[in-house]
């Protein structure tokens, strides 16, 4: 662990740019995660064009950051108007509406705070001792186990994410299928193009994910722009948590981080499987389970502590594997090779300034975090008023102006407005945009990495199954896909044992 | 066996995404055989929309099977189809004249944006004038913040 390393990239945090916009990433992210209808993941896609002049350090200062404040920002909106401003926060719906709804606001968003503070901060010191040992475990993964391993990541976020696993798998492949058009690396043959020239240099992340995040939910947002909200007013009473609340408390903090990180660390699976996990077993473990849904404070805490928690987890496959661990990862990831840096093992020798940066912000961002949202959440909560008809069109054209600044050609913003439409096409038919996104960032990596393989073996696909790690990663893959088929197979077969017992009491 | 109606949006997406592995595969019929392994260029692609056809072929069977579970109501409000079509068409005609340089990036951008907003909060004269405070000073800072500041070409 290099702490030498760290306390200089926490003190350059201190210095007047990368600190202001350390604090201008967090307050955007509260902001954007604040605002439902819009996402982190849109608002860093978005700040990407932003960062081509950037130095590398100061870049990554103000995605990281960003990331931490819209996690945190979702908060907002689903303890006010019982909408998450991400899905990782529609956990703390269920308690944080009604307590506010009970007359404590204060007392809801105080505790979502806090423990969105407490599960970073824990996450952080995970990230921080962990990252070191895996890069440095993983400089030994050959090609099949980076193969197997990328495939085990794709199966992961399509088996729990939202929806169908089989959607879940087709929206991992056609991204996996967006990202082979072009030059194909290995043999520099030009493939999927149809004799289109434009198509030669291949489809490039930004105007892909700006279109599938940011035009496609704005595309949707207004569709229903005519829903109505229930809100709550905001009262600061009870914002501030006393040592009794942190120390009863204190049980549900650490195991909800703790589920919280360590889902992070798997490659793929995003926040809000994280706050799921997290309170479901605090209902579990919980001596008056019938009160969570109604506003208890072990709900609040449970989801708040474990997704910001899932910040920190999924930064460690990031940082150490070059494998995202959810969406907002994939898009750093994309944020990375934009400034020429390949994320992965060799990081550590190749940008260690980098690598402490990414860990530095992380931290510090919480204590920002922290500290803007207990002084300013009045402030954001009135910004989530903003009326939506001049929110979405000054969206669109900064969608417009992304697309465009990254290779100056208009072909990008037309592919952005093209998967705008396939977005939303996916959205409507309930396709889950995660794996799209993650095949699309891992498909280049996954297929050199397959070939450079096989190409060492001689054709033999034999050292996936006799490598141990390689192994290990493909049985997880297929334990995981099988297992949907064999949970519905469960319940069908549950199901008709309950229809045949009724039909016998019934006679 | 009971055969189910598949709902319609999946019915659209096997469609649609057959029809893309099916292209897939055509193409890559073009791609020379493999020289320094035994996937060559066509393997992935090839490997890819059979996975997408077979995914396609199971969920048509599972949708035709297996009872659809019923979709959440939508609210008590009216969903605004023709409103998203209408300002997505007003992107497209805004990038195909910054495309054609009809106009110039800070014309063009006041345009859309007024007509956008007009668009979605309806014609009063309220809403004008926040539309065109809002486009005017939005497309004029935005230009200076590129041009100036950061240095980005705009369209």
């Amino acid at each position: 662990m290099d702490i030498a390393g760290l306390l200089d990239a926490i003190l350059l945090l201190f210095t007047p740019l990368p600190f202001a916009l350390m604090v201008l990433g967090v307050v955007l992210g509260i902001v954007v995660g604040a605002i439902p209808g819009l996402t982190g993941s849109m608002l860093i896609t978005l700040t990407l064009p932003l960062t081509f002049y950037m130095q590398s350090v100061n870049a990554i200062v103000l995605l990281v950051a960003m990331y931490v404040g819209a996690v945190s920002g979702a908060l907002i909106g689903a303890t006010l108007l019982r909408i998450p401003g991400t899905p990782a926060s529609i956990m703390t719906t269920f308690d944080g509406f009604p307590m506010a709804r009970d007359g404590n606001p204060g007392r809801a968003l105080g505790l979502g705070i806090s423990a969105s503070f407490f599960g970073g901060v824990l996450s952080w010191f995970f990230l921080w001792l962990l990252t070191p040992q895996l890069a440095r475990f993983s400089i030994a993964f050959g090609p099949f186990e980076l193969f197997s391993l990328v495939l085990m990541a794709l199966v992961l976020i399509a088996s729990v994410s939202e929806g169908s696993f089989v959607k879940g798998l087709i929206s991992g492949l056609l991204g996996i299928m967006v990202a082979l058009p072009g030059i194909e690396a290995a043999t520099g043959e030009v493939r999927l193009t149809f004799g289109w020239f434009p198509l030669l240099g291949g489809l490039q992340l930004l105007p892909v994910l700006l279109g599938i995040f940011a035009v496609s939910q704005i595309l949707e947002d207004i569709i229903d722009i005519d829903s109505r909200r229930d809100s709550v007013p905001f009262s600061r009473h009870g914002i501030l948590m006393s040592t009794r609340d942190w120390l009863r408390n204190g049980v549900n903090l650490v195991r909800s981080s703790l589920i919280g990180t360590w889902v992070g660390i798997l490659p793929g699976v995003g926040a809000s499987v994280g706050s799921i996990m997290a309170y479901t077993t605090a209902r579990n473990m919980s001596r008056t389970p019938e009160r969570f849904g109604t506003g208890t404070e072990e709900g609040i805490v449970a989801s708040e502590a474990a997704n910001n928690a899932t910040i920190g987890g999924a930064l460690i496959p990031l940082i150490a594997l070059g494998i995202p661990g959810s969406v907002i990862d994939a898009i750093l990831i994309g944020a990375l090779m934009i400034h020429n840096i390949q994320p992965g093992p060799m990081l550590f020798n190749s940008h260690p300034e980098l690598v402490n940066a990414i860990i530095g912000v992380f931290l510090v961002a919480n204590f920002v975090m922290f500290a803007i949202m207990l002084g300013a959440v009045g402030w954001i909560a009135r910004l989530m008023a903003v009326p939506r008809h001049f929110l979405f069109p000054a969206i669109m054209m900064f969608c417009v102006i992304g697309s465009f600044a990254l290779g100056n050609r208009m072909f990008d913003v037309w592919v952005m407005l093209f998967f705008g439409v396939v977005g939303l096409g996916l959205r409507k038919a309930r396709v889950p945009l995660g794996p799209f996104v993650i095949g699309f960032v891992l498909a280049p990596i996954a297929e050199l990495e397959l070939r450079t393989g096989l190409q060492a073996s001689a054709g033999s696909l034999m050292p996936l199954v006799t490598r141990p790690l390689a192994c290990t990663f493909m049985v997880v893959s297929l334990t995981m896909a099988a297992w949907p088929f064999y949970r519905d197979h469960m319940r069908k077969r549950a199901s008709n044992r309950a229809t045949t017992a009724g039909d016998g009491t019934v006679c | 066996m009971n055969i189910q109606r598949p709902p319609r949006e999946n019915l659209w997406l096997v469609a649609l995404v057959s029809l893309v592995s099916i292209a897939v595969l055509i193409d890559t019929r073009t791609l020379s055989p493999a020289r320094y392994d035994p996937l060559g260029a066509a393997g992935v692609p090839v490997g890819i929309a059979a996975g997408l056809l077979a995914l396609c072929a199971l969920m048509l069977v599972r949708d035709l099977l297996v009872p659809a579970t019923a979709r959440a109501a939508n609210g008590d409000y009216r969903r605004r189809h023709g409103l998203a079509l209408a300002v997505m068409l007003e992107t497209v005609a805004y990038v195909a004249v910054l495309d054609l340089a009809l106009l110039g990036f800070l014309e063009a951008t006041m345009a859309f944006l007024i007509v956008a907003i007009v668009t979605m909060a309806g014609y009063d004269r309220r809403t004008l004038v926040g539309a065109v405070a809002l486009s005017v000073t939005l497309s004029m800072s935005v230009t200076w913040l590129f041009t100036r500041v950061l240095f980005i070409d705009l369209p």
